[in-house]
């Protein structure tokens, strides 16, 4: 008795409730979040590769001032003693072929251990922000094109800087 | 008017009292001071993770130190009075399940084992430093206190002197550690002034 009386209003009823249903799923499936970020200056502006430069900059002026001060001992010989000349000559390719080796290996170790800081800190952040991807955009070619809208890297920058100043 | 007065006085009175009494130190038994000084809650304990790796810096007040210490010829007063001036860390390492000490992990030979045992000995030294407020400190004394593989984890002792006139520390510290064995960069371990002056002090009974 109570169904036929409002059967006229019922079945509407319904079919806007299935309605509002379909349209919150559809709007929870495009609230699907993503963001771009600029990988290179993520990577440079990362306090800790500062820091690894200074300390690898440092192991290398020490190289410097050894073919500072073998330069300036050869200049000294190069007119008058052919034989010491010669060997302050094959000691200075060989200093600066360590020091090539040093710079090469000083790289290596930054690139390594600032992915390897950063690579969890980046997933902390999209945890954090709900965000479902992160695209790295390197210069490339990889990232086309993207607006502010999606463009978190100085939000990004100041998170795993605030990480790495205040315990990890 | 004078009642009046005089409420006014004694209400200020007590106002004044409670805040002076609120502003002291607080005074812990032994128990409370050592859990008040190992709790992260409190400022002193700083922890990083770096993959499977974990760094743990623990600041240690004079009282802390004076109470881990025994058979000293100095009386507690007197070791309190040499620590003056300076400030003291432990640095934890190992394994985020510690299920392996960390001078044996991954290693494939002896002289490996070496290397990072004499580097602990006698390098690591050099890749630790603090900055005080705007200064930088280089370590007054190091020491690498070995578990000889029967424990999980790796131990430094680290002291620095603090700039002239500072008894203990009262400026934002931060200890910085550069892991050149585990190859895990930069660990910096922050510890704020807030937390540095607030620090409660021991019961004499217990001193």
């Amino acid at each position: 008795m109570f169904i036929k009386r409002y059967q006229q209003f019922l079945y509407p009823l319904i079919l806007c409730i299935l309605t509002g249903i379909a349209l919150i799923s559809l709007l929870h499936h495009q609230q699907r979040k993503l963001a771009v970020v600029d990988a290179v200056r993520l990577f440079n502006e990362y306090k800790m590769k500062l820091d690894l430069e200074i300390i690898e900059r440092g192991k290398l002026s020490a190289y410097e001032k050894q073919l500072d001060s073998i330069e300036a001992s050869f200049k000294v010989v190069v007119n008058s003693d052919a034989e010491e000349a010669r060997k302050l000559a094959t000691k200075y390719q060989a200093m600066k072929g360590n020091m090539e080796q040093a710079y090469a290996a000083g790289n290596q170790t930054i690139n390594e251990q600032v992915w390897k800081r950063l690579n969890p800190l980046v997933e902390q952040y999209g945890k954090e922000q709900k965000l479902h991807v992160i695209v790295g955009a390197n210069g490339m070619g990889s990232v086309l094109y993207n607006d502010d809208y999606y463009d978190l890297t100085d939000d990004l920058i100041n998170f795993v800087n605030d990480r790495y100043e205040n315990d990890n | 008017m004078t009642d009046m007065k005089m409420i006014i006085r004694n209400v200020l009175l007590v106002l004044i009292c409670v805040s002076a009494l609120s502003c002291r130190k607080k005074h812990l038994d032994l128990g409370e001071f050592k859990a008040y000084v190992e709790s992260k809650q409190n400022g002193l304990v700083s922890s990083t993770v770096v993959s499977e790796w974990e760094y743990k810096v623990q600041y240690k007040p004079a009282a802390y130190i004076v109470l881990h210490e025994s058979g000293s010829e100095l009386s507690a007063e007197e070791r309190s009075r040499q620590l003056e001036g300076t400030a003291w860390f432990n640095i934890y390492i190992k394994r985020k399940g510690g299920e392996a000490n960390p001078l044996r992990f991954g290693v494939t030979s002896l002289q490996e084992y070496e290397a990072r045992y004499n580097y602990f000995l006698l390098e690591a030294v050099n890749d630790i430093s603090l900055r005080y407020g705007a200064e930088i400190l280089r370590p007054i004394s190091y020491v690498f206190e070995t578990s000889y593989n029967l424990a999980p984890q790796e131990v430094i002792v680290v002291g620095f002197a603090l700039p002239d006139g500072v008894a203990a520390p009262s400026e934002d510290m931060q200890l910085v550690y550069y892991d050149q064995v585990f190859k895990n960069g930069i660990i910096k371990a922050s510890f704020d002034k807030e937390y540095l002056t607030k620090i409660p002090q021991l019961n004499n009974s217990y001193e």
